[in-house]
């Protein structure tokens, strides 16, 4: 009696509701989303949505070219609001869970971000490992835009962002580490959209690019560096930078040109009679990739002096960006404070409230190492007959 | 009136003899009168009068159960050339009819027993004992490979239906006399002959005092099938899991009862009983001894992996299409998103659907004359969810799921646990509907509670990995190599531990 | 002796070790980093310190009073009367503290995984579940216990697909405030290792009474080592923030990306976190229930399990109307609660019993 009791309340206790459950089909799925200010002081969600179309009837004749995601918006006070009106524009429930880009508009991150962060960290919805980007002009014009070779805008930026290493790599985790130590400032990649005049059907058809980096001191945008201030400032971040430097060895007008292969960054504070000192140690292994000169490579002190000047173009590069960062902007988006801290935290307590100021005061001794470690498949420059050789 | 009185009174009678060991009476005729009202409608039951010498005489036996040419050469020749007195009856009976087999038997209920089986017996007016001749034939399968348990290496003999020729061929495999077997009757009508097969020193003893009571509590009409004792026998009758084991196979009887199991075997049947068993032995198959130990442990690990396949996958896949879909990545979550796009079912009740219509096409296929049933099965599935999928009724994904999850459902060695996974599998499909990955969790325990609290004859289910034996993973989750099985499995009760010589191990620098 | 079963030593380790990790890798190591910062791997090192003085109590007890649990002991030191009050005492607070745990669990689940089912049914069918395995009897317990650890702490590994995104920098600067930052965070660390005073309900039932401190001290041991991994990463990966999360070890396993393919497996490390939570509200009921049926001097403490259950479930909502005031409760009140009792009580205890017994040989 007391186990057919059981037997029969036990459905009823599970029956009554399953409420987290909801199918597939009544999810929107957001792949990007896209934040702008409006007039007014109000705030614009932009969601990228995917469209799944059933392939099991065989070809149904969509047009390709239209894409398989469609954007639309919502206008509130403010990004909570704004989302639950965007919520009301979409029938299906809205699914942050596989949403990894966020691109601010600019306009709305030189008024600063905080409040939209705060909703991006706390709301458990989306993901905390998203990378953000900034956008010149308004977010929400570079969802509409559908990539030839992927399936959506948002897939784009993230394969630039983590495996081309075009920009910096930026996670909300990141900014949320970055704004509660002492420096808080950070970067975003600053995007805009390619313009290809390659056989494209349609205008929209193409993609958006990383053309920059967007600095942030606090939560707004104070300005922007372009790609090659970019370039150095990866090489801060600790990230050995894949693009090419071109020298041009001594009286001559051609130009050889290399890329980095490997190599580390070392970062040692240092605080010398009261002077703030930061070395940085830069080793890096470079191969030729593309010789314009009459000079053979495969004399030894020709490839010295090679060396001599990658290390000497790579330091300019470096020392323009941080020229820009520590004097211009004096955000110290590179982390050279906590580096401080980490060594001397007596010093750093006294200066923690204050370090904008004493960020721009700090003496970056920059040395770089570089060994050209490889020419490729051939010594000599190609294409040329011996005698025009030049040996030294 | 008293005419029927006196059948009934007659009736009662005969039950009354049937019920007691009432001795025969020396009187031939009372003998033959009990004995045709007994048979009376029985044509198969046939009376052979003769005389030996002066005396008169009368076989009874069955028609089809006895070996009739032994029975007229060796026999009726004999007897009925007998021309001199008997002083002794027996003894001459003895010297004169050359039967390897020949019992004296007093009650009627021995006789009884006797003809029942096959033994004609020998009714001599004046004496009080009758003669059992051990002459039992009939026709029995052929030793023939066993159709639901076969494999690459090994044997091919299996089990017939009838026991004589089972216990010989464990016999032949375990030659020493400490292997005893037990014999017991169960069943009013059937009267089937049961043998406990043991190992003497080898098995606890209070085990064969455990399975020897339950077998004599069984009271029942009939035993047709080892099926039958087992459900009468088991500890747990309400557990979907099976708490005995039973084999086709002498090699595998024989392997159990050598690590200190016991074996029941079953006169019609060629199922032999193992017990007592745990999770464990269901899945273990020969091949993975007669093969080599990497082969065999980690085709036993694929084993348990498809294990939780075949019991979770269609509950995790509801699980995560429903409330977890973050878990899926996301070009897979796309795919998955455009093929269910205009399904009509929810998960769950499409994962229903699809599992029953498995269900039962494997059923089907089980009953089909053996031409049809393959194809039907094979290709049955395969169009008939094709079809469905075009139809737009369930998603392609679906029935991967469902096509993965009964594919691995046959991995397992025992068909009586595979039996347990598939009713497993749906409460999980339902929880999973209602509490998504937490609910499958919980189901998960509380398999786990049930498993630990199931006992199979006084042995934990779960032993030897929850009770945390030494080298508990050696036979269980592996397969350790064979010059490493020094010790038996511990059971429960008294423990004979060393089995084999250590140091066992092939070596090259071995000296000669 | 109302258990019949017996368990063997390694089994006990099974039980106990999830019994203290999993709520203490919940919401520890936010308060962890609130007070200690950047030494916050340390303080599970300092903590442990009770675990083993705890353990050595509970030994030290258990070998004077061999095959009783402390509600028959109780009475022995302190006295018929009191002893049955102490004794309800702590049946009370181990209700009340499985309540709490209950209650944490299941604000967890709902606030991560499912916010839309009500907490109540997720509190009933992991109570059911529970009372299940304890009406089972201890050896059901303890293979259960085995499995299920087993599962729960090859998820745990899951951590180390995190390597790649540590940053080891976080661990410095090296006490940057002294020591006492470290201590403030150890003092929550403690209070969970207090925990091991449950030991206590199981060494009566041990198959083999020798080499039980060595298994105790072992046992604490790994719980040690595991809440240092755990706060190792929790550093080097969240920084500072991990101060202002809810859930710090649920966070960094939101952020494992191995592959470009093993992504978002939070749900699956969080159902595995299930069986840990099970064991652990396994064991406390347990305990619960053999206490009070010993109080009342019942023949078997199976028929108390349900209603039992039913009375915790109640516990976990009551005098709990909001999240804060859960989280206030835990940080800054449990610590000294759970300490009181299952440290420093069983110490006066055991002090008391030494001096009974020499007293008694000087008399004698």
């Amino acid at each position: 009696m007391k186990r057919t009791l059981l037997v029969i309340l036990l459905p009823v206790f599970i029956l009554s509701g399953c409420w987290d459950s909801i199918e597939i089909q009544n999810l929107a799925i957001i792949t990007a989303a896209a934040i702008d200010s409006e007039e007014n002081h109000k705030v614009k969600v932009s969601v990228q949505i995917f469209i799944p179309r059933t392939i099991t009837s065989g070809e149904s004749g969509e047009d390709p070219s239209l894409g398989s995601t469609f954007v639309r918006e919502g206008i509130g006070k403010n990004l909570a609001e704004a989302i639950s009106v965007l919520q009301t524009n979409i029938p299906r429930k809205l699914f942050w869970g596989q949403c990894k880009i966020f691109i601010f508009g600019q306009d709305l991150a030189k008024t600063g971000i905080r409040k939209e962060l705060d909703f991006l960290i706390r709301h458990p919805a989306p993901r905390i490992n998203s990378n953000l980007y900034v956008s010149e002009g308004k977010a929400s014009n570079l969802l509409k835009l559908i990539p030839p070779l992927e399936r959506y805008s948002g897939e784009v930026l993230s394969k630039f962002s983590q495996h081309q290493e075009v920009g910096v790599d930026t996670t909300l985790s990141d900014i949320s580490k970055d704004l509660t130590e002492a420096s808080q400032s950070f970067s975003l990649p600053y995007i805009k959209r390619l313009k290809s005049d390659e056989y494209a059907r349609k205008s929209y058809e193409t993609i958006p690019t990383i053309v920059g980096t967007a600095i942030f001191k606090k939560d707004k945008m104070i300005g922007n560096i372009d790609l090659e201030e970019t370039r150095g400032l990866l090489w801060l971040s600790r990230k050995i930078q894949k693009s090419t430097v071109s020298i041009k060895p001594e009286e001559n007008e051609n130009e050889v040109i290399m890329m980095p292969t490997s190599g580390s960054v070392r970062f040692k504070p240092q605080i010398i009679n009261n002077q703030w000192i930061m070395n940085i140690q830069i080793q890096v292994a470079a191969s030729i990739i593309q010789n314009e000169t009459f000079l053979s490579l495969l004399q030894e002190d020709v490839i010295t002096k090679l060396e001599k000047g990658l290390e000497n173009k790579l330091r300019d590069r470096i020392s323009k960006t941080l020229e820009k960062i520590q004097k211009e902007y004096q955000a110290d988006v590179v982390g050279f404070g906590r580096r401080f801290h980490q060594k001397y935290p007596e010093q750093w307590k006294k200066v923690k409230d204050h370090w904008d100021e004493k960020f721009p005061e700090v003496d970056v001794k920059l040395s770089v190492n570089a060994t050209i470690k490889r020419s490729g498949d051939i010594g000599g420059p190609a294409a040329l007959p011996e005698e025009e050789v030049i040996e030294n | 009136m008293t005419f029927i009185k006196k059948q009934i009174h007659r009736k009662v009678k005969v039950k009354k003899r049937l019920s007691q060991a009432i001795p025969l009476s020396n009187k031939l005729k009372n003998n033959i009168d009990y004995f045709s009202s007994l048979y009376k409608d029985s044509s198969d039951v046939i009376f052979r009068s003769f005389t030996i010498g002066n005396t008169e005489a009368v076989i009874i036996y069955i028609e089809g159960l006895s070996d009739l040419q032994k029975l007229d050469e060796l026999v009726l020749e004999n007897l009925m050339n007998q021309n001199s007195e008997m002083a002794d009856v027996f003894e001459s009976l003895k010297n004169n009819i050359p039967i390897s087999k020949l019992k004296k038997v007093h009650t009627y209920k021995a006789c009884i027993d006797s003809i029942s089986i096959g033994n004609p017996i020998i009714l001599i007016d004046g004496q009080i004992d009758a003669y059992v001749l051990g002459i039992e034939k009939y026709e029995t399968r052929q030793i023939e490979e066993p159709s639901a348990e076969t494999g690459i290496r090994g044997p091919r003999e299996g089990f017939t239906e009838s026991i004589n020729i089972n216990t010989a061929l464990i016999r032949r495999i375990i030659k020493d006399p400490a292997l005893k077997m037990k014999s017991v009757n169960i069943g009013k009508y059937t009267k089937t002959r049961v043998i406990i097969a043991y190992i003497e020193g080898l098995v606890d003893n209070t085990l064969i005092k455990e399975i020897e009571n339950r077998l004599k509590r069984i009271k029942v009409d009939g035993i047709l099938e080892g099926g039958y004792i087992e459900q009468f026998i088991e500890d747990n009758p309400y557990s979907p899991f099976p708490q005995v084991l039973y084999s086709e196979r002498p090699d595998v009887i024989s392997a159990n009862l050598l690590e200190g199991r016991a074996a029941i075997l079953i006169d019609g049947s060629p199922l032999a009983l193992i017990a007592p068993v745990s999770f464990f032995s269901l899945f273990q198959s020969q091949e993975d001894y007669y093969e080599r130990f990497l082969i065999g442990t980690l085709i036993r690990i694929l084993r348990y992996v498809f294990l939780g396949v075949a019991i979770y996958f269609p509950s995790i896949y509801v699980a995560v299409t429903t409330f977890h879909q973050e878990m899926i990545p996301m070009d897979l979550m796309l795919s998955i998103a455009s093929s269910r796009e205009g399904i009509p079912f929810p998960a769950i009740v499409e994962a229903f659907i699809m599992e029953l219509a498995f269900e039962a096409l494997r059923e089907a296929g089980l009953r089909l004359p053996r031409q049809i049933g393959s194809a039907v099965s094979i290709a049955g599935a395969l169009v008939i969810g094709q079809a469905a999928v075009q139809a737009g009724i369930v998603s392609a994904p679906m029935l991967i799921v469902v096509s993965i999850t009964g594919i691995s459902s046959f991995l397992v060695p025992r068909y009586s646990i595979g039996l347990a996974i598939r009713l497993l599998r749906f409460p999980n499909i339902f929880i999973a509907g209602f509490l998504g990955l937490i609910g499958v969790m919980l189901s998960f325990i509380i398999l786990i509670i049930h498993l630990s609290k199931l006992r199979s004859f006084g042995l934990p289910y779960l032993s030897p990995i929850v009770t945390l034996q030494k080298n508990a993973t050696r036979d269980t989750l592996f397969r350790y190599p064979l010059w490493k099985f020094n010790l038996r499995p511990h059971l429960t009760g008294q423990f004979n531990p060393k089995r084999q010589k250590d140091n066992l191990k092939p070596s090259k620098r071995e000296k000669q | 002796m109302i258990e019949t079963g017996r368990i063997n030593k390694s089994q006990v380790s099974f039980i106990m070790l999830p019994t203290i990790i999993a709520t203490a890798i919940l919401s520890i190591p936010s308060i962890d980093a609130k007070f200690a910062g950047h030494d916050m791997w340390m303080t599970p090192i300092i903590g442990s310190l009770n675990g083993f003085l705890t353990v050595f109590i509970v030994w030290k007890l258990h070998k004077l009073y061999p095959n009783q649990t402390p509600i028959q002991y109780f009475e022995k030191i302190i006295g018929k009367y009191a002893g049955k009050l102490m004794g309800l005492i702590f049946v009370l607070f181990y209700i009340q503290v499985s309540g709490i745990i209950i209650r944490e669990y299941t604000d967890f689940l709902k606030t991560e995984v499912m916010p839309q089912t009500p907490g109540i049914v997720l509190a009933i069918s992991l109570l059911f579940t529970a009372a299940l395995a304890v009406r089972g009897g201890l050896e059901v317990i303890a293979r259960t216990a085995v499995i299920c650890t087993t599962l729960y702490m090859s998820t745990l590994s899951v951590l180390l697909l995190l390597i790649k995104d540590i940053d080891l920098s976080y661990l410095l600067p090296f006490m940057e405030n002294g020591f006492i930052p470290v201590l403030k965070g150890a003092f929550v660390h403690q209070s969970w290792f207090s925990e091991f005073f449950l030991l206590a309900f199981l060494l009566p039932f041990l198959k083999n009474q020798n080499g039980s401190l060595k298994a105790g001290i072992k046992t604490v041991f790994l719980v040690m080592v595991d809440l240092i991994i755990v706060n190792f990463f929790i550093l080097t990966i969240l920084g500072m923030t991990a101060a202002n999360k809810f859930y710090p070890v649920y966070s960094i396993i939101k952020s494992i990306s191995f592959l470009g393919f093993f992504q978002n497996f939070e749900i699956a490390v969080t159902a595995s976190w299930v069986l840990g939570s099970f064991v652990k509200i396994t064991v406390f009921l347990y305990a619960a229930s053999i206490a009070l049926a010993q109080l009342f001097r019942l023949n078997n403490y199976q028929i108390i399990v349900y209603p039992l259950s039913l009375v915790i479930l109640h516990f976990s909502y009551w005098d709990i109307p909001r999240f804060a005031t859960l989280t206030n409760f835990i940080y800054k009140v449990l610590p000294f609660y759970l300490v009181t009792f299952q440290t420093i009580i069983p110490l006066l205890l055991l002090i008391i019993a030494l001096l009974r017994k020499r007293w008694g040989e000087n008399f004698s």
